[in-house]
């Protein structure tokens, strides 16, 4: 290693290696292909792998714009392989092909909320509209702070919207005045109710 | 022999090298600074969510977004960029050429940077850590950072110096690795993105090799520069020092996959990280020797020197790092460290432990060397070191205890997960203390900055008051 | 100012240029014993980790070792991965279903049910009980002109897959599709699906119902 050219030579080896062996490689391995398809049938049941559309898709931009990865992972581990089985965040472990045609994968790399992989088999439309107004209200959450500038709170015209959200207590607004999801609030909760591991994988059956 | 070996030598290449290496240093510590008040704010919002809550540009994630771009992209690479090319100069004997281009290039980084922070505020942020800024900064970063680095190339290609020292290796390690890693992610990631979960490889992938192939790469030559200039003595082991560096280069670049443990991707990637971190043994015991193995020997001179304390910590730090990667690689020990602030406290040990302890020492040592001067506030280097050193403390020792309970209590489903949350912010409590101490120290380095620049300053006084007593008494008569 | 001092604080005593030389020396003692030791024990501990739990370096493999693949199935879930795995009894009408899925749902769908107007169905079609013999011509050499199905007539053309599928897999294929659907009639045997491809011989044209006559029993 005594000259520029030899030095240069092993650095960039090295780093081609890896880069190679590892990322091409596992591209090339994991793309939709003839024999790693995104329908099929398991068990019976017709399985087809999509991205996110329509509104899911701007919610998957939303998902992201709010940084939301920062406390929320999208992975589940097999079951016996830390709790998230137990804590029925999914019946299976996520496999590559679950995540094979979304456009952004936000895995996450932290558990400050609890993973979304499959949140959109545990909750509704209303529980997540008032989870993001005011997550103090809803007795199992804690740590999560309020996304309540993605809503507004405008004077009822001819009565209560059809989207208007039914709170309680301190949250109810002043007579004659509603609070409304803006447009990303709806895409947001759209993408999360898409969210859904519900569905088995030759490679990965769920546990009953 | 040549003149660039006498002492006359040294200060041309200073001389040469003074221009560019300091706008880096200045844009560093500018960056040290907007970072400072941005880890606090991020640490506090990570356990009281509500605070400065109701605004879209000051969430919880945007604002971490926003930290860790500042620190690593503001005063990381600022730093790396300006000391990585003085010690390539002045190991390699030769002269930084055409420096204006440099100067330029630091322009261009820091603007660029900056158009991409306000752009993570307003929510052009991506998703994957380390690589938060929008894709449309990502062409003059990339342009300035190749201007940095060949820069360094050439630098040591043209040398006068036939011997290569082991800082040069992983200098031209990092000059080489810093540009492809951001090349992959902005095609990997971005234009022509991979598909589905190999995205998240790749993400893991770059940030991996840039905190351990471009930062660790540029602390580690720091490092091996200074001990010996410093202590006077011998390497402990540098015959080793080689294979040390191969490993880093060839197993060093296949960690990141171990992060991804247990999760959606085929078992052989995962195993291929967790056998490369297993490899890494070789690369943390060979500098581990080198590095703090020399200064432990000669540990009776550390307090001889404020920069020596910061040289044998940054040592140490790696060690522990060492030891940090290998646990969190095996797969049972991440069952519980997965998900958890335990990792937090890993990287913080890296990047700040190691690198950034690193880079302090090289701008006490290197500014005086620069401007011809001595530091005006000589003490203070041991000062900061202390106040550094409690920081550091309470961060990576209550996040680990903190992380490890999060995670055992994760894996029991009888614990409600409100429960645990709210056990590990009483922990990340004590990160937020960290940066007051944190922030104080690099006000400490701040400070001696601006009082040694004293003559400097007065001169900019004196001349903003004269013109106001001249334009003052225009107008009296 | 001040006079000028030394820029270093303790001795710089060693020039740039000198640090190569000054630390060119064979490691030895200590150091180098513990430096071969840690590059022998990382590498006999990487390597055979890297062997023992990559799966084979399968795609689908997602489960690194045996024991815990067998953990996973005997709670019901976990994946079939291939390689260094438990072996499974063989299911011909597991393999069977695959065949069906690539050769014939792109007509019969995956229900069976065929396309009104366009493809008769198989579910509970009095034509999947009948002889082996009969489906087997029909699978080997394709069929055209009109048909009737469960009451309804059919006029449309299914492509010969003599060429294309072997004696066993159109007999896997024909016992899956006589025990799915709610048919209830028996597995076929590979030797009939022989004995038909040998009869046939080298047939130019496809099957008509006509020609069938012979293998068609009540």
């Amino acid at each position: 290693m005594k000259n520029f050219i030899s030095l240069f030579f092993i650095v960039f080896a090295g780093i081609a290696i890896s880069w190679f062996g590892l990322l091409v490689v596992g591209a090339n391995s994991l793309s939709p292909s003839e024999e790693f398809e995104t329908t099929m049938v398991v068990a019976g049941d017709d399985v087809i792998i999509t991205g996110h559309e329509g509104l899911a898709a701007r919610g998957e931009q939303v998902y992201r714009a709010l940084a939301c990865a920062a406390c929320h992972t999208q992975q589940v581990r097999r079951p016996g392989y830390g709790g998230d089985f137990e804590r029925a965040w999914g019946s299976r472990q996520s496999v590559a092909r679950d995540y094979m045609l979304q456009d952004t994968v936000v895995l996450g790399t932290k558990r400050l909320g609890p993973d979304l992989t499959n949140v959109g088999a545990r909750h509704d439309a209303e529980w997540f509209f008032k989870h993001l107004y005011n997550p103090g209200s809803l007795s199992e959450v804690s740590n999560v702070p309020s996304y309540s500038f993605l809503f507004t709170e405008r004077e009822m015209s001819d009565g209560n919207s059809s989207n208007s959200l039914k709170l309680e207590g301190n949250d109810i607004p002043e007579e004659g005045f509603e609070v409304v999801p803006t447009d990303d609030a709806v895409a947001l909760v759209a993408y999360l109710q898409s969210l859904n591991l519900d569905y088995d994988l030759p490679e990965s059956k769920r546990i009953k | 022999m040549e003149s660039s070996l006498t002492q006359s030598g040294t200060s041309a290449i200073d001389s040469s090298a003074k221009a560019p290496v300091l706008v880096y240093l200045f844009s560093a510590l500018k960056w040290l600074f907007f970072a400072s008040i941005f880890g606090y704010l991020a640490s506090w919002k990570t356990h009281n969510p509500e605070f400065l809550n109701g605004w879209s540009f000051l969430t919880v994630g945007r604002v971490q977004a926003v930290y860790t771009t500042a620190f690593v992209y503001g005063f990381g690479c600022n730093i790396a960029f300006g000391m990585g090319l003085w010690l390539i100069s002045r190991l390699s004997g030769e002269s930084l050429r055409y420096t204006i281009v440099l100067i330029i290039a630091a322009f261009v980084w820091n603007i660029a940077l900056t158009v991409g922070l306000v752009g993570i505020f307003m929510g052009h942020l991506n998703a994957f850590e380390f690589l938060e800024l929008p894709s449309y900064v990502k062409l003059p970063l990339l342009l300035a950072s190749l201007v940095v680095s060949v820069w360094g190339l050439l630098t040591f290609k043209n040398r006068k110096n036939a011997d290569v020292f082991a800082s040069e290796w992983y200098l031209l390690a990092a000059f080489l690795v810093f540009p492809w890693i951001q090349v992959v992610t902005q095609v990997m990631l971005f234009t022509k993105p991979a598909p589905g979960v190999v995205q998240a490889l790749v993400a893991s992938w770059v940030a991996s090799n840039l905190v351990w192939l471009w930062f660790g790469s540029i602390a580690v030559a720091g490092l091996y520069y200074l001990i010996p200039k410093l202590l006077g003595k011998q390497i402990l082991g540098y015959g080793l020092a080689k294979i040390g560096f191969i490993v880093l280069i060839f197993a060093g670049s296949w960690m990141g996959a171990a992060k991804l443990v247990g999760g959606p991707l085929p078992a052989w990637m995962i195993t291929s990280g967790i056998a490369a971190s297993l490899l890494m043994i070789i690369f943390f015991s060979i500098t581990g020797i080198n590095l703090f193995g020399t200064v432990w020997k000669h540990r009776s001179r550390i307090c001889d020197n404020g920069i020596l304390l910061f040289v044998g910590f940054a040592s140490l730090a790696l060690i522990l790092s060492g030891i940090g990667v290998l646990l969190v690689s095996l797969r049972g020990f991440a069952e519980v460290t997965q998900f958890t602030i335990f990792l937090d406290a890993h990287r913080f040990l890296i990047l700040y432990g190691v690198f950034s302890m690193t880079m302090f020492a090289l701008i006490y040592y290197s500014f005086p060397k620069l401007l011809g001067r001595e530091w005006a506030m000589d003490f203070m280097i041991s000062t900061h070191f202390w106040i550094a050193f409690i920081g550091i403390l309470l961060v990576v020792v209550p996040l680990a205890i903190g992380g490890w309970q999060q995670g055992a209590a994760m894996s029991d489903a009888s614990v409600p997960f409100a429960d645990i949350v709210r056990h590990a912010s009483y922990w990340m409590v004590s990160r937020s203390m960290a940066w007051i101490f944190l922030t104080i120290g690099h006000l400490c380095l701040i400070l001696n900055v601006l009082a040694t620049l004293r003559p400097e300053c007065e001169a900019i006084v004196e001349e903003l008051t004269r013109t106001e007593d001249t334009s003052a008494g225009g107008v009296e008569s | 100012m001040s006079e000028d001092q030394s820029i270093s604080k303790p001795s710089e005593s060693v020039e740039d240029a000198e640090l190569v030389s000054l630390n060119d020396q064979k490691s030895s003692g200590a150091p180098q014993t513990i430096g071969y030791v840690a590059i022998v024990i990382s590498i006999v501990l990487g390597g055979l980790y890297l062997v023992r739990y990559s799966g084979g370096f399968d795609r689908d493999t997602y489960l690194e070792s045996n024991s815990i693949i067998e953990e996973m199935a005997a709670l019901g879930g976990g994946s079939g991965a291939d390689g260094d795995v438990v072996e499974v009894a063989f299911d011909p009408i597991k393999e069977g279903q695959k065949i069906y899925q690539t050769n014939c749902m792109a007509c019969h769908q995956v229900t069976g049910q065929g396309l009104p107007g366009a493809f008769p169905p198989l579910a509970e079609s009095e034509w999947v009980s009948k002889d082996p013999a009969l489906l087997a011509r029909i699978v080997l050499g394709g069929l055209q002109g009109p048909i009737t199905v469960k009451g309804n007539e059919y006029n449309s053309i299914m492509a010969p897959l003599a060429a294309v599928l072997s004696d066993e897999q159109v007999a896997y294929v024909l016992s899956y599709i006589r025990q799915e659907w709610g048919n209830t009639a028996g597995p076929v045997e590979p030797t009939v699906v022989a004995e038909a491809r040998a009869d046939m011989g080298a047939k130019a044209t496809m099957w008509t119902v006509e020609e069938l006559k012979p293998w068609i029993t009540e």
